[in-house]
């Protein structure tokens, strides 16, 4: 591979680094009802969903240790 | 010349995760993209994962999948907390939440983020770098960022170049 098809590559791998960080910036300012759109679950029950298993889990396991 | 930002390392507490891989579009899932893209080092700990594990058995079935493609992602994963480190800590902060402040502390990141009010509430007065929710953390990604060039400008100059070849 010659030197031109390398700087090419090269440039086309940051031209991908900078699409994909202009997407992510493009994706935090969506409104927040069009960002609602695609979650899969609310995210209060995986707040609570956790706070519960944690509690399991300290009781069952680490509060033995202390 | 192109300005190369500091990697910031950030624990993320197990909720963040979860979130994140939940929601593609909120703060919690721009952290992972930005772990992604190699712009920030994500460190979590085993106990971490047994929860998420846990809770996506129980209630998150859908999340199954994408939660063994980050982990196939590679995060920086701390090893399993001693016995002793777990009692040293619980006489800082005597909470459920010991575990998991624990492996934050042993994993010196620049953040931990959580997304439970509480925890940051009681944890922070107690360790040496700062507890965030997702979203100030993003507010703070972007303004230390500022100094970079934007990526509309850097596609423009790449483009250029690439035209002069």
């Amino acid at each position: 591979m010659n030197s031109r098809n390398n700087t090419i590559l090269e440039k086309m791998s940051e031209l991908e680094k900078e699409l994909q960080f202009l997407k992510l910036r493009v994706f935090l300012d969506l409104p927040k009802k069009q960002k609602e759109k695609y979650k899969v679950y609310e995210e209060r029950n995986i707040i609570n969903e956790i706070k519960k298993i944690r509690k399991k889990l300290w009781d069952e396991k680490y509060s033995k240790i202390v | 010349m192109k300005n190369t930002p500091k990697l910031f390392r950030v624990f993320l507490d197990t909720s963040v995760l979860l979130s994140g891989l939940n929601s593609p579009f909120g703060a919690s899932a721009f952290i992972i993209s930005l772990f992604k893209l190699k712009k920030v080092i994500i460190v979590i700990s085993p106990e971490v994962i047994l929860e998420a594990k846990l809770a996506v058995e129980k209630k998150f079935p859908k999340l199954s999948a994408i939660l063994q493609d980050f982990l196939l992602s590679e995060p920086e994963i701390i090893e399993k907390l001693t016995p002793k480190e777990i009692q040293d800590a619980y006489k800082l902060i005597k909470s459920e939440d010991t575990p998991i402040l624990t492996a934050a502390v042993k994993s010196k990141p620049d953040y931990l983020i959580t997304l439970d009010k509480r925890f940051q509430k009681l944890a922070q007065s107690k360790v040496n770098f700062k507890i965030l929710t997702p979203g100030d953390f993003v507010k703070i990604y972007r303004q230390k960022n500022e100094t970079r060039s934007s990526p509309e400008e850097e596609i423009k100059k790449q483009l250029k170049e690439l035209n002069n070849l």
